[in-house]
């Protein structure tokens, strides 16, 4: 360590470090928190007391750095400290949670220390800039490749500002640091610089911003409009626009107050659960561990399952089971398409259809069921408010078992659902399967599957469906719809293969009046006949396209349509959407799994294989709302399945009563009985707030009891815990029907008491954990997996970027001294500029400014390029120290000077070394830098030595 | 302004005559000349330090000797051997005993004199040593109840051992403040000093027949002169900066004093004045800081020494040269 002394500084210098240096830093370390909070929900914690505690870090140890601390006396204090209170956090015990406190404090303490460290580097090193931008860069990166899908703006949203800080902290806040004294000109200057990096950095947001402008627009009113139908949902109940609304309105209520306990029960479950959902995944091997990090990617995983599907050994995968509750008058299963999600969006960059990065979530619902509770629901009613007006609507409810082999947690359902629950698994059948959910989809009539196969091979179903077309024949157009809804679904990029696409479905549907003559025209070309008698498409898991990828591109679709006529269903579904969108009719890629009944024995269950992965068209009709259509011709990989339907699982008992409440005592060991007041119940899956807070007793002595994911004992529970109590709808229990005319409460007090129980959840409530209301319409935390590929793009941009800048920064300087010479101003003004251009000029050639005076250095350079450089410092020495007025002379020198001395000294240096030079930007810094006093003893006259 | 330029160009070349390969040693003495300072010479004995001395003497005419003697003559100069058993009277005077008259004259000692070689000032006693130096600050002499003026025209140039010789009494730190400049003479180079060899004969002549190119009168005018050379308020700030970092440097025990300060702002105008401007540039504090300040000051250690003064210099002359002034 260096002397201490040499870092002793004033109090002016501390508190301009403190303005300039030390607060951006935290500026730009609160933005980065900020961001990782909202990305990792394991830090959900209160941003403010984190940066409070980075704040604190950083001014104490700016200030101890100041009165010339040193660091490492100080931080082993400092670790001494902690250490301390750590032990005393840790001999708390019982009176507090033990295990909330001590994380919570080394949260805070780690801020702390981060916080330490930096305003040491501040006051230490001036390359800490380096390391601290370097390391804010590695963890915008980190965040970034969580992002699913990236693109410009996020760039220019997220990275902006991390870039325009580092150049800063380069460029401009050294030469503050290192001056020693600083003049309020110096200062004034320093701060017309910063209101410039700040303008170029609101010029930079502005053109990002325009650039996306249009994209934005559409997500905007899109999203606005889903805002103002939740919005409306008060609204209309003072209109009295039909009990619809009401009912969701409160529902939705319900569920915001019911989010509280939800997330804590989540920080447990990542507490406690997550060693073991390791080790579980990891069992199942690597291959399939790879395919279930794939969730995020949409519809690219479920393409991914159809190539394996070519294997036969892979085809017979299960996915999912699900009991769709759904059945014709005359009892036979009424089965849907099982949706996964929609591609709504026509990437013109990749050519290929994605989810919308901006409306991720439009028409799905966003919740993640593994992050439900046990048991839990959740509902958006939003989802269901454009629904409302629709004809040939119903709710139709469907259990379903995600495979534990291979699937994740996926929202899957018959269109999309608008409430979900999770139920366990029974016992028996977990071998088997992962989880189970209980959903709720309000799907059109006009949906069910066998109005949506494709009817190429079944003249019966083809007659059926027109049963169908004749319904939809009543739309003629489609100026009912909302104007942006439509042009959003009916956007197509401008280009031949677009063009001539256009032309061969008007070709096609010339003859067609009604869209639903066009969507059947273009069905029926996919099973037209071709020339030799052959059909002219054929459906082949090989279409031969280079690259093959899961979702084929534009380029790939012209092969289809216009060359080879092979593909598979996303082939079929990609062209159709592309067909449509280009005669003006609203489409959209659907994927998911194509449903086929192929069970007597178990009536209304379906098996999911990884075959039936399947993509498929939806067309929106105006008053019939979003209509699925498959335009896959023959693919007999859908009908037959590697694999008859297996035995369903148990269905698990369903609850009738599942109360929500605190423990009031401590529950009683030997009676198995404990107390709960409650105001929330679900009966009958309906959730009910209760207007007055009960308080019963629940009969513990038969029950189940789950902490976390482990099963556990009464005296696991204690006073203050919230519990979940299930209790099942059995015969051997009194149940009582639910009774419409009663309100809830009376109903809850006619109920027997006390409750038996068969399952009771804790879920051990923070005390000190505060309510964080969530808005409906905040981006979900979803859970984004780890992309290398990404996290390698957006490292090479931002380095790409930064080297960009840093490179061509000593040219914008010598732009910017160059502008400044104005041989017409008065000649003190034009010496100065030339001089500051020389010296910048001469530094950069590699004759460097050191602890001389100007015309030594003059000397110097002269001797090395002979550019009168000597003469003309000795006229601007004369202006600047004397009050003489030039000479005629004296003056055509500083203009021949001026005008000779870059071609003269240009010429004496080879172009590669004086490139060389310029691009180095380390030289160019330390033209920012005061020079270190020489330690050149020489220079000493005389030494008694 | 030709004045100055002329007769100090006729001054250095006159004495460059005698002393060889000393440009800048004879500019530093002329230096201290104009601003009516003292210089002190720090050499070993046989670098040319008494030839510098008389021949500056022997350049100028007029003065006390032709006041007392009526013709044209150089400026007096005399010589003082500092020896240790040397007393304060023999460099003052002594009061003697006038039989003629009954009574005590005062007997004017060396120090009379327009310039004063003080030959190796440090082997005499401290007293010696005092006595010299009060001349030097107040340009007079009190003996018993009279108080003896110098004449206007009073240059001292002391040489002095380097200290480690034997039998040195080193002047205090608050002595060597009186001096304006502390210089080392040291050799020349090679190839001049093979000059020296080849020619001293003619070098020997040639002292014999200095002319004398500048009047009593015109030091005078000169020294005047320098006073009027102007100097930038930035740079006068750059002195004061330098003189406060001295105080505060670690490596330096006691600092450069206010004297010291206007000392340097003195020599600073005549330097530049000898090196033909009459404005103060930085490369002028450049020049003289070394020797106009490093003398004044006690350092705590041999990296003191050696680098205090230097990088307070440094940082300032940085400042300096980046700065812009816009005073106009």
């Amino acid at each position: 360590m260096k002397r201490s002394s040499k870092y002793i500084i004033t109090l002016t210098e501390w508190l301009l470090r403190m303005i300039f240096v030390a607060l951006p830093a935290f500026i730009m370390s609160a933005y980065v928190l900020s961001n990782v909070n909202l990305a990792y929900t394991g830090f959900e914690s209160g941003t403010t007391g984190q940066l409070l505690a980075l704040g604190c870090g950083v001014l104490v140890s700016s200030s101890v750095a100041w009165k010339g601390g040193r660091f490492t006396t100080f931080t082993l204090v400092l670790m001494l400290l902690l250490w301390i209170t750590s032990a005393v956090f840790e001999s708390f015990g019982g009176e507090f949670d033990q295990f909330y406190i001590t994380a919570r404090f080394t949260l805070y303490a780690s801020m702390f220390v981060i916080g330490w460290i930096t305003g040491f580097l501040i006051s230490r090193t001036r390359w800490y800039v380096v390391l601290y931008c370097s390391l804010l860069i590695v963890a915008f990166v980190i965040f970034f490749a969580r992002k699913e899908n990236l693109d410009a703006g996020d760039l220019s949203i997220y990275l902006l500002p991390v870039f325009l800080y580092t150049i800063y902290m380069l460029f401009f806040a050294p030469g503050l640091i290192s001056g020693e004294n600083v003049s309020p000109r110096k200062l004034s200057r320093f701060i017309l610089l910063l209101l410039i990096v700040i303008g170029v950095a609101v010029a930079a947001f502005f053109i990002a911003g325009r650039q996306f402008k249009h994209e934005h627009e559409i997500a905007e009113k899109l999203i606005e409009k889903k805002k103002n139908k939740g919005k409306g949902d008060g609204e209309q109940k003072e209109d009295g626009e039909g009990g619809l609304g009401d009912k969701y309105n409160e529902s939705n209520g319900l569920l915001e107050r019911g989010n509280k306990p939800k997330e804590g029960e989540d920080g447990k479950e990542e507490g406690n659960g997550g060693g073991q959902g390791g080790d579980k995944s990891s069992d199942k091997g690597k291959g399939k561990g790879d395919q279930n990090n794939n969730d995020g990617e949409g519809g690219f995983k479920l393409k991914d399952e159809m190539k394996m599907g070519e294997q036969q050994s892979q085809s017979d995968v299960l996915m999912f089971c699900a009991r769709l509750d759904n059945f014709f008058p005359d009892g036979s299963p009424q089965p849907f398409y099982f949706v996964y999600h929609y591609l709504t969006k026509y990437d013109a960059t990749t050519e290929t259809f994605v989810r919308d990065p901006l409306l991720r979530n439009i028409d799905e619902m966003s919740t993640d069921p593994s992050k439900l509770g046990m048991y839990k629901t959740s509902r958006d009613s939003s989802i269901l408010k454009p629904l409302k007006n629709l004809k040939k609507r119903k709710t139709v409810e469907a259990d379903v078992f995600i495979s534990a082999s291979v699937w994740k947690h996926s929202l899957l359902a018959p269109a999309t659902p608008f409430s979900i629950q999770t139920i366990p698994v029974d016992t028996a059948y977990k071998g088997l399967f992962r989880s189970g959910y209980h959903v709720k989809s309000n799907v059109s009539e006009l949906n069910n599957a066998y109005f949506v196969y494709n009817p190429s091979s079944n003249p019966q179903i083809l007659a059926y469906q027109e049963e169908r077309f004749e319904e939809l024949r009543t739309v003629k157009d489609f100026s009912g719809m909302d104007s942006v809804m439509l042009k959003y679904y009916t956007e197509l990029p401008k280009g031949t293969l677009f063009d001539s696409i256009r032309n061969l479905t008007l070709a096609i549907t010339a003859k067609a009046k009604t869209p639903a003559d066009k969507v059947a025209a273009i069905r029926d070309y996919f099973m037209q006949p071709g020339t030799n008698g052959q059909p002219l498409y054929r459906y082949t898991l090989d279409p031969g396209a280079p690259g093959d990828p899961n979702i084929p591109t534009g380029s790939m679709l012209r092969n289809f349509l216009f060359k080879t006529h092979e593909g598979y269903c996303t082939y079929f579904a990609g062209a159709s959407v592309l067909m449509l969108r280009s005669i003006g009719i609203p489409a959209r890629f659907t994927t998911g799994f194509a449903t086929v009944d192929r069970s007597d024995k178990n009536r209304g269950w379906y098996w999911f294989y990884a075959s039936q992965a399947h993509a498929w068209t939806q067309i929106y009709f105006p008053e019939y709302g979003w209509l699925d259509f498959d335009m896959t011709i023959g693919s007999e990989e859908l009908s037959q399945a590697p694999k008859p339907d297996g035995t369903p699982p148990v269905p698990p008992p369903q609850p009738w009563l599942i109360v929500e409440g605190v423990v009031n005592e401590e529950p009683d060991q030997t009676a198995k009985s404990l107390s709960v007041s409650f105001s929330k119940v679900v009966f009958f899956n309906d959730e009910y707030q209760l207007e007055e807070e009960q308080n019963r007793e629940v009969d513990a002595s038969l029950c189940r009891i789950v902490y976390g994911k482990k099963d556990t004992s009464l005296s696991a529970i204690h006073e203050g815990d919230t519990v979940f109590i299930v209790s099942w709808d059995d015969l051997a229990k009194d149940v009582p029907e639910p009774d419409p005319d009663k309100s809830i409460d009376e109903q809850v007090n006619s109920f027997n008491w006390p409750l038996i129980a068969d399952e009771i959840y804790i879920l051990k409530k923070n005390p000190e954990k505060k309510a964080e209301k969530k808005e409906a319409e905040e981006t979900p935390k979803q859970e984004v997996p780890f992309n290398w590929k990404k996290l390698a793009i957006a490292g090479l941009i931002v380095l790409g970027g930064l080297l960009l800048a840093v490179l061509f920064f000593p040219l914008i300087w010598l732009m910017i001294l160059a502008g400044r010479v104005k041989p017409n101003s008065d000649p003190f003004a034009f010496s100065e500029a030339v001089y500051r251009l020389s010296l910048y000029v001469y530094h950069m050639s590699g004759t460097e400014l050191k602890t001389e005076t100007s015309l030594e250095y003059a000397l110097r350079a002269d001797a090395r390029y002979n550019t009168l450089f000597g003469q003309f410092v000795r006229v601007y020495l004369k202006l600047k120290y004397s009050k003489e007025q030039l000479t005629s002379s004296e003056h055509g020198l500083i203009t021949e000077y001026n005008s000779t001395f870059r071609t003269k000294l240009n010429s004496s240096l080879s172009s590669k070394v004086r490139m060389f030079r310029w691009f180095n930007v380390f030289r160019a810094l330390r033209y920012f830098k005061t020079p270190e006093p020489t330690e050149d003893v020489a220079m000493v006259n005389s030494i008694n030595d | 302004m030709e004045f100055h330029t002329e007769k100090l160009k006729l001054l250095t070349d006159n004495i460059s005559q005698t002393i060889r390969g000393k440009e800048t040693e004879i500019r530093y003495v002329i230096t201290c000349l104009l601003s009516r300072g003292h210089i002190l010479l720090e050499d070993n004995p046989g670098s040319g330090k008494t030839m510098m001395a008389k021949a500056l003497a022997q350049s100028i005419s007029g003065g006390l000797n032709e006041r007392s003697s009526g013709t044209t003559e150089t400026v007096a100069f005399r010589r003082i051997q500092f020896t240790p058993d040397l007393l304060p009277m023999d460099l003052i005077g002594s009061h003697i005993f006038d039989d003629e008259k009954k009574e005590f004259i005062f007997k004017k000692g060396p120090l009379f004199t327009n310039v004063l070689l003080a030959d190796e000032i440090n082997r005499a006693s401290p007293k010696v040593q005092s006595a010299l130096l009060e001349c030097m600050a107040e340009n007079q002499i009190s003996v018993g109840e009279k108080t003896w003026h110098l004449d206007k025209f009073f240059f001292t140039i002391a040489t002095q051992n380097p200290i480690e010789s034997e039998g040195t009494y080193p002047l205090p730190a608050a002595q060597l403040d009186r001096f304006f400049m502390k210089i080392s003479f040291g050799y020349v180079s090679t190839e001049t000093e093979i000059g020296i060899y080849n020619d001293y004969l003619h070098i020997n002549d040639v002292r014999n027949q200095v002319k004398q190119v500048l009047s009593y009168d015109d030091v005078i005018r000169l020294q005047q002169e320098a006073e009027q050379v102007y100097i930038h308020p930035e740079l006068v700030k750059a002195v004061a900066n330098i003189a406060q970092a001295t105080r505060k440097h670690p490596d330096i025990t006691v600092g450069c004093s206010v004297r010291g300060g206007i000392t340097f702002i003195r020599c600073l105008k005549s330097w530049a004045m000898v090196n033909q401007r009459n404005y103060v540039t930085e490369d002028d504090i450049r020049a003289l800081a070394h020797v106009v300040l490093h003398h004044r000051m006690v350092f705590r250690n041999r990296d003191g020494i050696a680098r205090a003064l230097q990088s307070i210099v440094d940082a300032e002359i940085s400042r300096l040269s980046k700065m812009s002034i816009g005073n106009k």
